[in-house]
This record gives C-alpha cells, sequence and structure tokens, in this order.
C-alpha cells in the first residue's frame, strides 16, 4: 500500500523531528525525575557492560543483579527499564564525561574510572535523553505512514497509490503530532512519558496491521514483542489491553451482527460478510508474549518476581497525590475534577490541532460524508473505532477524579497523535477539495497545485510550530493562544510548572553574579539534576547545594523559590529567614514568574559549615 | 460595503466552494494564533515600564502610612523585586488593609486586587505600558493592639500571613481595646491541608465572655469573623482555639490554626 516516496518522506519526517529536537534540547533544564533516571542508567548500564565483558562471576545471580536494579532509590525499581537502559547506552557511547567529576556520578559507575572512552559527541544529559528523541521523531514519521495506510484517500485508477491530498493530510498529520508544546517537551528528557505514548501508538498500529495480515501469527507474534517492549516502559501500558479488547469485542460485535443478516438471505451483507470472525490471535500474544518480554528485560523482576511485581504495582496504586493548581484552586488529594483532562487539553494544545482534530473527527464520523467519499480503505478493521478507544483510554483514569497520580498533560500524551491523525484527515478533505474547486487536477496545473498545497500544509502547522517555538524550554508553562500564553494561564489558575526544571534559565546569571562559595537553597531543584548540570560544566564548580527544607534555608545565603501555587509556602518561609522579602533576580516566561532568586544580606548564622 | 457588487460578486463565487472558504478560515485561524501569541509576548511589561512605576511610586510613598500591593496574585515576586524594599514584612503579613491611608496599587492586565475594589475611584491612575499604577485614600484604622506582632509569617490560602498559631487557648491581658476588635481565622501549611479533613473551632472571648466565634476548615480561606465591639480600655481577651467536633473527619485533624486580630479605633 505505500509507495516508495512515502517511506522516504517517513524518514525526512524523522531525521528532521529528530534533529530539531536533539538541537532545542540542551537548552531545556534537567528535572527531578529524569535526574533520578539518569543515575539508574548509569547502574544499569554498568550491569550491561560488565556483563557483555565478562566481569560478572554469576551474572544472573540475585548478588549479582540487586546492586544494580534492587538498591532502593538509585536503582528507580518502581519503574520498569527499557528505557533506562536505553538512556545508559546512549550515554555511554556519546557522552562527553568529564574525568575530574567522578564524584558527582553514582558511587563507583561513573564509566570514566577504567580509562574507558566514548564517542564523546553530546553533553552527557543529551547524551541521556536522546533516545527519548529519537522515538519522538520516529513517532511523527509513524503517524504519517498509518495516515497513509489507514486513512489516506486511494488514486482512482492504482489502489495502492496515496492522492496527492493524502499525502498532504499525512504530512499535516506528522508536523501536527511535532508541533505540541508538551510534547515536545517531554520528547527532551530522559523519562518515560514520550516513549509511552510512542509505544501506545505503535502498539495500536500493530495491532490494527494483525488484523488482516498476510501471516497472522507472525503479526500477532510482532505485536506481543512491542507490547513487551511496552510494558517494560511505564505503567501506561496496562491500559492499553483494555483499548484493544473493546475494539475486538466490538470487531466480533460486528462480524455476529453482519452473519446473521447474511443467514437471513440479506444480499449485500452477504456480500460484505467476512468468511470468519477476526481471529484473537493479536490478544493472545499480548497475553502471552509481552509479560516474557518484560520478565526478560527487567532484572528486578528475576529473583522474587511476584514480590517484586507486587512492590511495583503498589508503588503506583498508592501512589502519593501530588499538588496541582487547575482553575484558582490547587489540588492534593481526591476528588479532582473530572473535566481537568478536557481543561488542560484545550489550554494547552496548539488551537489548530484542536480546529482541525474537531473537524476531522467530525468527517470521520458523519455518515453522510463517509457515503460521499466512501469508506476509508481500512473500514473492514473499524479503524474510526480502534482510533476512539486508543484516543479515549488514557483519558479515562483522569475522569473518575480519583486518579493516584492526578495533573498534567503527560499521562495521556498518548491520546494526541490521534487527534493529529484526524487533524490530518480535514486537511487531506481540504487539499481534495481544493484540487475539484480550483481544477488543480490538470497537469498544465500542476505547479499552482503544489503550490496550493504546499500553502495548505503550511498554515495548518505553521501557527502548531508558533506555539511550540514560543514554549521553549519552558514547555510545561506554556498555555496556547486561546488560554492567551502563558499569563492568560496565570490569569485562569492554571498550574505554573513541575518538576523544576526551569531552573536551567538562570545557569547563566548565576555563573556570572553569584559569589565564590555560594550555598544555593536549591528549592524544587533537585540535587541529582544540579550535579548533571555541574557534570555539564553549567554551572561553576564552586557552588553549593544546601540541604532541603528549612536547614538548608537557613544554611544558604542564596534561595530559590520555583513557582507553584502551593510552593507559596517557601517564599514566605525565606523571607522569615533572610528577613526581607525581595528577589534579586526573578525568571519569566511572558512576564509570568517562574522561579525567584532571593540573595541573603546579612551574614549565614554560626554553626552553618562552608 | 456588504451589500456592495464586489462583495455580493465575492460571496457568490464562493457559494459551491466549500473548501476555499474553510480554507480561508483556517487562514484566518493560522493568523490569529500566531499574531496572539506574539501581542501576549509583547504585551508583557518590560523592566523600563517596571522601573518606571518603581520611580513614581517611590517618590512619592509615605513610609508607615501607605501599602503597595500587587494584582493578579502571580504578578507578586515581580512587583516585590522591584519594590520589594519599600514593603515590610508587617505589610507583607497584614490581617487586611484597613490601617493604611493609602494603597498602591501596581497591577498588569487590568486586574483589581481586593484590598481596592471596596475602595471607589482611585485618586489617580497612571499606566506605564503593561503597568498600571494607582492610588487610593481611605480613612486608616487606628490599631491599638495586635496579638500576632513579632510572629512569624505563614502560609494560609497561599498568603502570607502573621498569626499566632495552634490549638489551645490564648490569653491576653490588659489589652487595650479601640471600639471595634477584628479577628480573621485560618488552616496554615498547605502540607497539613494536604492530610487534614477537620475543623477547628475558634471562640474569641473578653473578660470571659463570647463575643465570636466560628469554624474553619482547608477550604476557609483567610476567614474574616464579623466585627466585634467593645468598649475601649483594657480588657481580657482570649483565643479558644479546638478541634470542631461536629464537622468534617475529627479523627483527620492535622489543624495548623493561624489567627490574627487587630483592636481598632475606626
Amino acid at each position: 500500500m505505500r509507495q516508495r516516496m512515502d517511506r522516504w518522506i517517513a524518514v525526512a519526517i524523522f531525521a528532521f523531528v529528530s534533529l530539531v529536537t536533539l538541537a532545542a534540547s540542551p537548552l531545556q533544564g534537567v528535572h527531578r525525575d529524569e535526574a533520578v533516571y539518569m543515575e539508574a542508567s548509569e547502574r544499569y548500564v554498568a550491569y550491561v557492560e560488565r556483563l557483555l565483558r565478562g566481569q560478572q562471576p554469576h551474572p544472573f545471580s540475585a548478588a549479582a543483579v540487586d546492586p544494580y536494579f534492587s538498591c532502593g532509590a538509585g536503582c528507580n525499581s518502581e519503574h520498569p527499564p527499557l528505557m533506562k537502559l536505553l538512556f545508559g547506552v546512549s550515554w555511554r557511547l556519546f557522552a562527553d564525561v568529564d574525568a575530574s567529576k567522578q564524584n558527582l556520578h553514582p558511587g563507583g559507575f561513573a564509566r570514566v574510572a577504567g580509562g574507558q572512552r566514548s564517542l564523546a559527541l553530546l553533553p552527557e544529559s543529551t547524551a541521556f535523553r536522546l533516545p527519548t528523541i529519537l522515538l519522538f521523531g520516529l513517532l511523527a514519521a509513524l503517524v504519517y505512514l498509518f495516515f497513509i495506510d489507514a486513512l489516506a484517500d486511494r488514486s482512482p485508477t492504482d489502489r495502492d497509490t496515496p492522492t496527492t491530498a493524502g499525502r498532504v493530510g499525512a504530512l499535516a498529520a506528522a508536523l501536527l503530532t511535532a508541533a505540541q508544546p508538551r510534547a515536545f517537551f517531554h520528547a527532551q528528557t530522559a523519562a518515560f512519558d514520550l516513549p509511552a505514548a510512542f509505544f501506545w501508538f505503535v502498539c495500536m498500529t500493530a495491532y490494527w496491521r494483525a488484523l488482516l495480515p498476510a501471516r497472522p501469527l507472525r503479526a500477532a507474534l510482532k505485536l506481543g514483542l512491542l507490547y513487551g517492549l511496552f510494558l517494560a516502559t511505564k505503567l501506561q501500558s496496562f491500559f492499553l489491553p483494555v483499548a484493544l479488547g473493546a475494539h475486538y469485542v466490538w470487531l466480533r460485535w460486528r462480524y455476529a451482527r453482519v452473519r446473521s443478516r447474511a443467514d437471513a438471505g440479506d444480499a449485500a451483507a452477504l456480500a460484505a460478510v467476512p468468511p470468519s470472525p477476526p481471529g484473537p490471535w493479536p490478544l493472545v500474544a499480548v497475553a502471552l508474549v509481552s509479560p516474557l518480554v518484560l520478565f526478560v528485560l527487567w532484572p528486578y523482576l528475576w529473583h522474587q518476581p511476584i514480590a517484586h511485581f507486587k512492590t511495583y504495582w503498589a508503588f503506583h496504586a498508592n501512589h502519593v497525590h501530588y499538588n496541582f493548581e487547575y482553575l484558582g484552586v490547587n489540588y492534593n488529594h481526591p476528588p479532582f475534577p473530572w473535566h481537568e483532562p478536557f481543561g488542560m487539553l484545550i489550554t494547552t494544545a496548539p488551537v489548530v490541532l484542536l480546529v482541525l482534530a474537531a473537524a476531522g473527527i467530525g468527517l470521520l464520523t458523519s455518515d453522510a460524508w463517509r457515503a460521499r467519499i466512501g469508506p476509508p480503505l481500512a473500514e473492514k478493521r473499524s479503524t474510526r473505532f480502534l482510533l476512539l478507544v486508543c484516543a479515549l483510554v488514557p483519558l479515562l483514569p483522569f475522569l473518575t477524579g480519583q486518579a493516584p497520580i492526578f495533573g498534567e498533560t503527560k499521562h495521556w500524551l498518548a491520546s494526541m497523535p490521534i487527534l493529529a491523525l484526524c487533524a490530518g484527515f480535514a486537511v487531506q478533505a481540504l487539499g481534495r477539495g481544493l484540487i475539484s474547486e480550483l481544477a488543480l487536477g490538470e497537469p498544465a496545473r500542476r505547479g499552482l497545485r503544489a503550490a496550493v498545497l504546499t500553502g495548505l500544509v503550511f498554515v495548518s502547522a505553521a501557527p502548531a510550530v508558533a506555539e511550540t517555538v514560543r514554549s521553549h524550554p519552558y514547555g510545561l508553562s506554556h498555555y496556547n493562544a486561546l488560554a492567551g500564553g502563558a499569563p492568560g494561564g496565570a490569569d485562569l489558575g492554571m498550574n505554573r510548572q513541575f518538576w523544576g526544571y526551569s531552573v536551567r534559565g538562570l545557569l547563566e546569571w548565576f555563573n556570572r553574579t553569584l559569589p565564590r562559595g555560594s550555598v544555593i537553597y536549591p528549592h524544587d531543584w533537585s540535587e541529582g539534576a544540579f550535579n548533571v548540570d555541574l557534570r555539564d560544566h553549567l554551572l561553576r564548580d564552586d557552588l553549593r547545594y544546601a540541604a532541603r527544607e528549612l536547614p538548608g534555608m537557613r544554611c544558604s545565603n542564596v534561595a530559590l523559590v520555583v513557582h507553584e501555587l502551593h510552593f507559596n509556602k517557601y517564599d514566605y518561609m525565606i523571607w522569615n529567614t533572610y528577613g526581607h522579602a525581595q528577589p534579586t533576580r526573578v525568571l519569566t516566561l511572558d512576564g509570568v514568574p517562574l522561579v525567584s532568586v532571593y540573595v541573603r544580606k546579612d551574614p549565614m548564622p554560626a554553626g552553618c559549615g562552608r | 460595503m456588504v451589500g456592495s457588487p464586489v462583495v455580493s460578486d465575492f460571496l457568490r463565487r464562493l457559494r459551491g466552494r466549500p473548501a476555499l472558504v474553510m480554507t480561508a478560515l483556517l487562514v484566518l485561524l493560522a493568523a490569529w494564533e500566531i499574531g496572539q501569541l506574539a501581542y501576549v509576548h509583547a504585551a508583557a511589561p518590560g523592566d523600563s515600564d517596571w522601573k518606571a512605576a518603581t520611580a513614581l511610586i517611590r517618590a512619592e510613598l509615605r513610609p508607615g502610612q501607605d501599602l503597595i500591593v500587587f494584582a493578579p496574585d502571580w504578578v507578586d515576586p515581580l512587583g516585590r523585586k522591584w519594590l520589594g524594599d519599600e514593603l515590610t514584612l508587617d505589610d507583607l503579613g497584614r490581617m487586611d488593609a484597613a490601617r493604611y491611608a493609602r494603597i498602591w496599587e501596581v497591577t498588569v492586565r487590568g486586574a483589581e486586587p481586593p484590598e481596592t475594589e471596596h475602595l471607589g475611584a482611585p485618586t489617580y491612575t497612571v499606566h506605564f505600558g503593561g503597568v498600571r499604577v494607582r492610588r487610593f485614600e481611605q480613612k486608616p484604622a487606628v490599631v491599638t493592639w495586635a496579638p500576632q506582632q513579632g510572629q512569624e509569617i505563614q502560609e494560609v490560602a497561599h498568603a502570607p500571613r502573621r498569626c499566632v498559631r495552634g490549638t489551645g487557648r490564648h490569653d491576653y491581658h490588659a489589652v487595650s481595646l479601640g471600639s471595634t476588635l477584628q479577628v480573621y481565622a485560618g488552616l496554615a501549611d498547605v502540607w497539613a491541608r494536604k492530610e487534614n479533613r477537620a475543623f477547628a473551632r475558634v471562640r474569641v472571648l473578653v473578660d470571659g465572655q463570647e463575643v465570636g466565634a466560628t469554624s474553619v476548615g482547608n477550604d476557609d480561606g483567610w476567614k474574616r469573623l464579623a466585627p466585634i465591639a467593645t468598649t475601649p480600655g483594657l480588657h481580657e481577651v482570649s483565643f479558644d482555639v479546638a478541634l470542631d467536633p461536629e464537622r468534617g473527619d475529627p479523627r483527620r485533624a492535622r489543624l495548623d490554626v493561624c489567627l490574627a486580630a487587630e483592636a481598632r479605633t475606626p
């Protein structure tokens, strides 16, 4: 169904999105969770390297595995290992590691210790982030290809060839997948949210392909392997079988309905009914193959697998409720407002994406329109229903108002490529209509057609690109044009940010301004992130990280407050401690404060070691 | 214009061309979205706006009599960056703004703070780019006693308050009361409120007689009690703060009660 040209376009999309994201990444600060994952990544890759070099006498024993995968917070066993393994491998291959900063790595795991070399192509933080960046590029490319296969109009003379309008729609879908401020932010992190969205989409497409395969078992096995990788990525994977299962039940119900009508002598039904109902092999593979993949990839499960899996599950089932400001209220325990995912969606996604996606959903669901344009090529697989359930299921836990982790868009990032597909469908319809209304199908008007369709892609994607460019490197503080940008979001009382990453915007000022040996009360800037910034030479070596909370504040001479509504308390603690309330510097996005920096005017109290 | 032949002809040509119409709307949407982002960026007040506003206020400020407030709440860190040295911690942790003769209101995006919304017309208004400065005047209350003086500032409803903390009885002897006793109460500390599901009962006693009471929970914010009429002179004043057994879930109490009072002569 795909042409070679489409594969090349997909490669170009992958390369373009990956390179842009890679170039943007160094400006975005390391967030609190990233720093934890980076530390775990170093441990994991150290294990793999020792295993490959034959340096582990009994490599699969608990004694060999536990120091790397089951050692408490540093091993991060509350999240599966796949991305951390990839982060570690990327870091090991590409990071420019400063041998003089051994003490800032997790104990005993700095690879430079033994004189081992890497290619030293990237700063350490960027090297850790590279796998996510590449998956983001791959996601955009796969959105393009899936659109071509599932939703693109076909040439009337060659059913294997997508029309130009189809390609325009696919290209718009790919660009709108990448040009989303929140997705772009998560794509630049060594974390799991964007990879989870990637695997959700990949598994959805693999399931879709497995429904009508030439070799059903092979296709199902491929899905099982991919879903195993998803299981090894993040917890959201547990929700995918709900979506796929619902779709499979729908397919069986639809088959049974057509079959009964055919049996009753309905000629149209007789012509349409498939020879057999859809086979269960994709779901069987999900149930049987993927757990094995998870087990093989996660050494934490190799010993006491049931107990360790229970620990993993319990961590998330009993997860602490975070503070999250929404419409002016700080929520930190249930019940949460059911509409929060939708409120965040319409205030953070590019408006052009929302409008085009709404139009695309309308077109996809309109029987009248379907009758006019003919069913999409892949209708036998109920593609539209699959898109619907796969877009909705990531949101469902947050509509209950009871989900343990409440808040940002990252937990349902998987819905966004599907919205982009719908938007692409609307762009395709516009392209088709323009070709018809302006008579651009004639060979003599090929140049004009190219110009019009290029312009169509441009107006579809440019506002989303503008939103994304404007958001960088503070993507979690960005609100869209509908909300009125960052100030509009602040007026609405929406969450300002989280994870403490925005301190990155102050590092140059710290280096230029702070007296030698300054002790910084970090507030929400994690020590791990501070250490990575030191390792990347973004921060002067003489600056010191104070302890947490009031003891650290008392023994500091510079204090930060990362602004979120529930963190106002830390402003007041600093006022009480420093005796004044005047920040020396306030980092802002379009006039909205992100981080305040206070400088102590009197000496540190006695008893504070320097 | 709408009825002109050119427009009519244009509209007639568009009829039957839905894709062209929708594309034109898409172009308008794109232009609006990009323009809106550019406008928001350009409209954010710059340093020169803040400097000019600061210079004006510094030139006319009467320390001890004037209060500076910022709005919306989220712009407060920027306001303090420019004018924080003109604000004492007493100003910032104030119970309310009744004791100030003049209030300087520094705002962006047309916001109006609660301190000035009841004060009628400002004595003057000046705009410096995106920063608006207005001055309001009022008859200040004379404060004869405030038990929270010297206490640390606490967070109540995400705002700073100097207050007396804790459950139990707070007794004050030979207090110089005016004609009114104004009391506020709230629950301090966002982390305590996260765990708390209970309410606190606050009773105000003058010379042993209950003259005011309220119940405060997580969502009550900084709760203003009805003003209490008092007889000027020396009195015994007590605040009795205890778990309210009739509201919320007393088994899940983590009450960090914060209260402030001012004895005033209007």
